[in-house]
C-alpha cells in the first residue's frame, strides 16, 4: 500500500516537473511600433483600459521553470503570496508615485466626483456648477457657491429684462444671443429695480498679462473674470456659455489652436463670436491663423461646435490641468483625464496633457529599471508598456493635426482681427443677423 | 435589271458601310470595357494594382489602345535612373536626418527631377541638363483637348497641369519602392506625405512648392464642410487614387464619344464611388448623367403627341427630375462649390504672390538646401 502510495507521489511530481519545463521563460520582444488608434476610437480602448505596469506581463515574468516541485498545499499558498506580494511591490514602483492625501487635494476628488456624476447622466448637466468646482478645488474650497450662483443669476435676470424692455420677445434664440454679446462687448445700462438708480455693467477686456496662466493658472479662472472684469480665451467663452445655459440658448464651444471661441447658429448660418475682441469671425480668419491642419478639421478637433454635456467633460481637462500644476502628475491626473476624453474624444488640452503625463510616467518607469540602454529595455516590460503608449499618444496627436501656437504667434493673429477687412467683415454679420430678424420672430 | 443591280452591288455595299461605322463604335466601347473591366479587377483586388498601370489603362482607352507605351516606358525609366543618380549624389549632404530619411530622401529626389533643372556629366566628360517639368497655361482643364490632362502629354512634351503633374510624381516615387499620397482641393490635385521629423506637409508640383494648409483654407474659396466632409485635403488611399483614374476614363469617354445612352459613365461612376463615396468629381460627373437623362425624358414628353402619353411620362420625368435633384443637394451639402477657371488660377498664383504666407519653411529648408 505505502509503495502504491510513494507510486503516486511520484508520478504527480513528475507531472509538475513537466507543467513547469512546458513553461519556459520567454523573454518579452518589443513590438515593432506603436499600435495607431483609429479616429472613432481614439485609443482603440486600450489607453483608458491600459493595464497598470506589472498587469498582464506577470504571468510572463514570474514563472519558475527551474523550481523544486512544490509538494503540499501550504507550500503552494507561500510561494504564491510571495508572488503575489512581490508583483505588487513591482506595481507600486512602477506606477507614479501620488500625492492625493496631502492638503488641498480632497477638493480635487470631490470636484472629480461630482462632475463625473452629472456626466454619468445621474445628475443634471450644470456648467456654472463644474466650473465653480475647477476653480474652488483650486482656491482650497475657500469659494461659496450660493454668492457665485446667485451673481450668475442676477446676470441673467437682467439681461432678460433688458431684452423684454427693448420689446424683444422672450423666446427669441437670437435676441438673447445679441443680448449676451452686447453684455460682454458693450456697456449696459440698467434700472437697479430696488434702488432704482441707473446702473452701468461695462465691456469685459482682454487681460494681455500672462494669458495662457503660465506662471498665474487663476488667471483664465471665470471668477477672476468676474471679479477683475478682464479674462482670455479661456474664461470669456466658458462665462458666456454658462449664462447661455441659464437663459436657455444654443451656443457652443470651439476649439483651435491654443485658443476657444462661440459658435451659434442664426436661421441657417453659423457664426463664430470672438470674445477676446468682441467679433464676429468667419472661418476664412481662423484658419488664416495658419496653425490649423485639414485632419484637425477632419477629426473634427479643431472648429467643431462642442456641446453643453461634452464642455462639462472639458471641465475635467481643466481640472486635471490645475492639479497637476498645484499638486503632482499622478494616477488622479490619468484617471481625470480619461473620464473627460471619454465624454470628449477631442479635447486639445487634454490630449496634450495625456501626453505629457505619459512622457513623465516613462521618464520615471525608466528611472525605476535603472536607466537600461536601449537593447536592455525589452527586460522590462512595463516600461516598455508605457512607452508604447506614449509613442501612440504622440501618433496619434500627429494624426489628428494637434498643433500647439507659439505665444507670439497666437497675439498676432488674435490682433489681426482689428483688421480694417476683419471689421467690416464683422460689421457685415452683425447686419446679416439684424437683418433676419423679422423673417424669424420666433426662431 | 436595276433591280438585280442594286440588290447585288448596292445593298451589299452599304450593309458593308454600315457594318464599318457600328464596328467602329463597337471597337471604342471595346476598349473602353476593357479598359474599365482592368481598373475595376484592380479595386476588387483580383488584379495586382499599380496606380502606373491605372493612369496607363486610362489613357490608352482614349487613343483606343494605341498608346505608345514602350516609350512611355522608356522616358519613364529614365527618370526613374535619373532620381536613382540624383539620389546617390546628395545622400551625404541631406540634411533631413529622421529615422524615416531613406524614403524622404525618395520624395525630394522626385521633387528636384520634376521642378529643377539638372546637369548630367556624360562619359566623355560634355554636360548636358534635365530640364524640369513646366506648367502648361493652355487649356488647362482640358477643355478642348482632353490628352492635355495625360501623363503620356507630360511625358513626352514635358508640360502638364495639376491633374498630370502629382501623377506622374506618385508614378516615379512608386516606382523608386515608396509610397506617397494624391489629395484633391477645388479643380486641383496636390501631393501629401508624412515625415516622421517634419509631421504632414504638402508638395505642390505646379509651382514646385510647399504650402502649408491654410493656403486652401483661408483663401477662402473652400468652404468649411468640403474640408470637414474630406471632399478635399485627405491623403487619398491607393484605391481611391484608382477610382480617381476610373472617373478618368469615364471623362475621356464623354470627350470622345459624348454622353451616348450615359450607362458606361455612370457605371465608372458608381464603381469609384462604391470605394471611394464623397469622391466630388464622380458624384458631380454623375449628376451630368442623371440631368442629360432628365433631359431627354421632358423632351420626349414634350413631343408626345397625344395628352394620354404626357400625362404618362409625367411621372417618369419627375422621378428622374428628384433624382438628380436630390444628388444636387447632397453635393451642396457636402460643401462643394463651384470654382470657375479664372478664380482657380488666381488661387493657383496665390502661392507665388503670398509666398511667405502660405508656404512651409521648414520643407523648404530641407528639400531646396542640397
Amino acid at each position: 500500500m505505502n509503495r502504491l502510495f510513494a507510486y503516486f507521489l511520484l508520478c504527480i511530481c513528475l507531472f509538475l516537473i513537466g507543467i513547469c519545463k512546458a513553461q519556459t521563460f520567454q523573454p518579452q520582444v518589443i513590438p515593432s511600433g506603436p499600435t495607431v488608434p483609429s479616429p472613432n476610437n481614439p485609443f482603440g480602448t486600450k489607453i483608458p483600459s491600459i493595464p497598470e505596469p506589472g498587469g498582464g506581463y506577470i504571468q510572463n515574468r514570474y514563472r519558475h521553470p527551474y523550481s523544486q516541485p512544490i509538494t503540499t498545499g501550504e507550500q503552494v499558498n507561500k510561494r504564491l503570496l510571495a508572488e503575489v506580494e512581490e508583483d505588487m511591490a513591482r506595481r507600486r514602483a512602477y506606477s507614479m508615485p501620488s500625492c492625493m492625501g496631502s492638503p488641498g487635494t480632497r477638493g480635487y476628488q470631490h470636484a472629480y466626483h461630482e462632475i463625473k456624476t452629472m456626466l454619468e447622466g445621474k445628475d443634471s448637466l450644470n456648467l456654472s456648477r463644474a466650473v465653480f468646482l475647477v476653480e474652488n478645488a483650486y482656491y482650497r474650497d475657500s469659494m461659496d457657491f450660493s454668492t457665485f450662483d446667485s451673481y450668475l443669476n442676477s446676470i441673467v435676470s437682467t439681461l432678460l429684462k433688458k431684452i423684454a424692455d427693448e420689446g424683444q420677445g422672450p423666446t427669441s434664440n437670437t435676441a438673447k444671443i445679441l443680448m449676451l454679446h452686447r453684455f460682454f462687448t458693450d456697456t449696459i445700462e440698467i434700472r437697479n429695480p430696488r434702488t432704482g438708480k441707473k446702473q452701468a455693467h461695462y465691456p469685459f477686456s482682454y487681460d494681455f498679462e500672462d494669458p495662457t496662466g503660465n506662471t498665474d493658472w487663476s488667471k483664465q479662472f471665470v471668477s477672476k473674470l468676474l471679479a477683475e472684469g478682464s479674462g482670455q480665451c479661456h474664461s470669456l467663452p466658458l462665462l458666456y456659455l454658462m449664462l447661455a445655459q441659464k437663459m436657455e440658448t444654443e451656443a457652443y464651444l470651439t476649439f483651435s489652436p491654443n485658443h476657444s471661441y462661440i459658435r451659434f447658429k442664426d436661421g441657417y448660418h453659423w457664426h463664430n463670436l470672438e470674445l477676446t475682441n468682441g467679433y464676429l469671425t468667419n472661418n476664412t480668419w481662423v484658419m488664416g491663423s495658419g496653425f490649423i491642419k485639414a485632419e484637425a478639421v477632419q477629426h473634427e478637433l479643431y472648429m467643431d461646435t462642442i456641446s453643453l454635456k461634452r464642455a462639462v467633460a472639458v471641465t475635467l481637462s481643466d481640472l486635471a490641468n490645475g492639479y497637476a500644476r498645484t499638486h503632482c502628475m499622478d494616477g488622479f491626473v490619468k484617471r481625470v483625464l480619461n473620464t473627460s476624453l471619454q465624454y470628449h474624444p477631442m479635447t486639445p488640452g487634454a490630449l496634450a496633457l495625456l501626453s505629457n503625463y505619459y512622457t513623465i510616467w516613462f521618464q520615471h518607469a525608466f528611472r525605476v529599471s535603472g536607466n537600461p540602454g536601449p537593447n536592455d529595455l525589452y527586460r522590462y516590460p512595463e516600461a516598455v508598456q508605457i512607452y508604447r503608449h506614449r509613442n501612440a499618444l504622440y501618433g496619434f496627436l500627429d494624426k489628428v493635426g494637434y498643433q500647439n501656437m507659439s505665444g507670439e504667434a497666437y497675439q498676432e493673429w488674435l490682433q489681426s482681427a482689428h483688421d480694417e477687412a476683419q471689421q467690416q467683415e464683422h460689421t457685415r454679420l452683425m447686419q446679416n443677423i439684424n437683418k433676419d430678424w423679422p423673417k424669424t420672430p420666433q426662431d | 435589271m436595276k433591280q438585280t443591280l442594286f440588290n447585288n452591288v448596292f445593298l451589299p455595299l452599304s450593309l458593308f458601310v454600315i457594318s464599318l461605322t457600328t464596328q467602329g463604335q463597337d471597337t471604342a466601347s471595346v476598349h473602353y470595357e476593357k479598359a474599365f473591366q482592368t481598373l475595376e479587377a484592380m479595386l476588387v483586388e483580383k488584379e495586382p494594382a499599380t496606380f502606373k498601370k491605372a493612369v496607363l489603362t486610362a489613357e490608352n482607352a482614349y487613343f483606343d489602345s494605341g498608346l505608345d507605351t514602350a516609350y512611355f516606358n522608356q522616358q519613364l525609366n529614365i527618370l526613374v535612373r535619373l532620381t536613382r543618380a540624383f539620389i546617390e549624389a546628395h545622400r551625404e549632404g541631406f540634411i533631413y536626418k529622421g529615422g524615416d530619411r531613406e524614403k524622404v530622401l525618395i520624395y525630394a529626389g522626385v521633387y528636384k527631377v520634376m521642378t529643377d533643372t539638372l546637369p548630367i556629366i556624360l562619359e566623355l566628360g560634355d554636360t548636358v541638363y534635365h530640364l524640369p517639368f513646366h506648367y502648361d497655361f493652355e487649356d488647362i482643364a482640358g477643355h478642348f483637348n482632353w490628352t492635355k490632362m495625360f501623363v503620356s502629354k507630360l511625358v513626352s512634351s514635358h508640360t502638364g497641369n495639376c491633374h498630370s503633374l502629382p501623377y506622374l510624381y506618385k508614378i516615379l516615387v512608386e516606382e523608386l519602392g515608396v509610397k506617397t499620397h494624391l489629395a484633391l482641393a477645388p479643380n486641383h490635385v496636390y501631393i501629401k506625405h508624412r515625415s516622421q521629423e517634419l509631421g504632414m506637409y504638402n508638395t505642390e508640383l505646379t509651382s514646385g512648392s510647399f504650402p502649408i494648409d491654410a493656403w486652401l483654407m483661408a483663401s477662402g474659396y473652400v468652404h468649411l464642410d468640403a474640408i470637414r466632409n474630406r471632399l478635399y485635403m485627405e491623403a487619398l488611399s491607393d484605391q481611391q487614387s484608382i477610382a480617381l483614374c476610373l472617373v478618368d476614363l469615364a471623362q475621356g469617354y464623354q470627350h470622345k464619344y459624348g454622353m451616348g445612352d450615359g450607362q458606361f459613365i455612370l457605371k465608372c461612376c458608381e464603381t469609384a464611388l462604391k470605394y471611394y463615396p464623397n469622391y466630388i468629381n464622380a458624384l458631380l460627373l454623375k449628376t451630368d448623367v442623371l440631368r442629360t437623362h432628365w433631359e431627354a425624358l421632358a423632351q420626349e414628353r414634350n413631343e408626345a403627341s397625344t395628352k394620354q402619353e404626357q400625362e404618362e411620362l409625367t411621372d417618369t420625368v419627375l422621378t428622374a427630375f428628384n433624382n438628380m435633384q436630390e444628388l444636387v443637394g447632397k453635393i451642396h451639402d457636402l460643401g462643394y462649390r463651384r470654382m470657375p477657371d479664372a478664380m482657380y488660377l488666381d488661387w493657383l498664383n496665390t502661392l507665388k504672390t503670398e509666398r511667405d504666407k502660405y508656404e512651409n519653411p521648414k520643407i523648404n529648408a530641407t528639400f531646396n538646401n542640397q
